[in-house]
């Protein structure tokens, strides 16, 4: 895999053009649904906009945090150093940025959350490209699978010889088909149901790949990111249940018909 | 998977290196998917 390529004399990080990328692609399938609901498209810039620089803030310092024993040389060196980034940091500061903006714009509604919902598993399938093609350590353990394979020139590498679960891609794969399915249903069910329902899925998806991944125990024989993805998990369900007490149901009263009627229309 | 499969063709070291270009196509796809497939019930509502 390749860390970094070389254009003009410029040395660009992969991971860094992917990260770009995941935000890009966020701000177009979101403008497309502001402009599907007769809202400013321009709010899908400033959404991306807030949604970086909190992303950003809440990645590092969730990675600091995580790695205060580890780090040597100044707090300043260590909040702007070239590497270390977590993404439940990410999505945490990320949504306080959010949500910041979107009391200000007056659009803090369950809405927003349905919008960043398919947005934040379109994002993560993107990113989690860079994972992969820059080797960034976010591989799993040494197997001997067919598709197994070694990143001897990632920014973090495996050693030589060595093959590991290219586990990068099993989440793309998974948190892709997560976006579209959310996409698709974005008519049918009732407001908040779309971001409780990625809590559900984005918590299972992370749970089980962890147990491929290297990451260490913290407690009960599971990593950090099992714990916090059961913690999405649980949020996800008791909303999706709360939601199904207040109202009878998840879908909409006048949601989309799954099936077109076929019968004529009445004249 | 035709991603995979053409970059197995042109010499892929392995089946991993093979699986990346299949999940940028995978991930490409997916996008093009959500800017300009149809809105779901955009028929029902006339648009």
């Amino acid at each position: 895999m390749v860390a970094h390529i070389h254009i003009g004399g410029i040395t660009i990080q992969t991971f860094g053009v992917f990260f770009a990328l995941n935000f890009v692609s966020w701000g177009l399938v979101t403008a497309r649904r502001l402009r599907e609901i007769d809202r400013p498209v321009d709010w899908a810039y400033e959404i991306v906009v807030a949604a970086v620089i909190g992303g950003l803030i809440g990645a590092r310092a969730y990675y600091l945090i995580q790695n205060h024993g580890s780090l040597h040389g100044s707090l300043l060196g260590n909040v702007f150093g070239g590497s270390g980034l977590v993404w439940y940091g990410g999505f945490l500061g990320g949504t306080i940025a959010v949500l910041a903006w979107a009391r200000w714009r007056g659009f803090l509604s369950l809405q927003l959350l349905d919008i960043a919902s398919y947005g934040l598993a379109l994002g993560y399938a993107i990113g989690r490209i860079g994972c992969q093609v820059s080797g960034d350590g976010d591989y799993g353990k040494p197997s001997h699978l067919p598709w197994a394979m070694g990143y001897p020139h990632g920014t973090t590498p495996t050693p030589p010889g060595v093959t590991v679960q290219p586990t990068p891609i099993y989440e793309t794969v998974s948190m892709g088909l997560v976006a579209l399915v959310l996409w698709n249903w974005r008519e049918r069910f009732r407001p908040g149901v779309l971001f409780a329902m990625y809590l559900v899925l984005a918590g299972i998806e992370r749970f089980i790949v962890e147990f491929w991944r290297r990451n260490n125990h913290v407690a009960a024989g599971l990593t950090a990111a099992q714990l916090e993805s059961l913690g999405l998990f649980i949020a996800g369900s008791i909303a999706l249940a709360l939601t199904v007490r207040r109202h009878g149901g998840l879908e909409r009263e006048h949601a989309v018909p799954r099936v077109p009627s076929r019968e004529p229309a009445p004249v | 998977m035709g991603a995979t499969l053409l970059s197995l063709a042109f010499g892929a070291k392995n089946l991993g290196t093979a699986l990346t270009f299949g999940q940028i196509a995978f991930a490409a796809t997916l996008l093009v998917v959500m800017l300009f497939a149809a809105r779901p019930g955009a028929r029902e509502r006339g648009k």
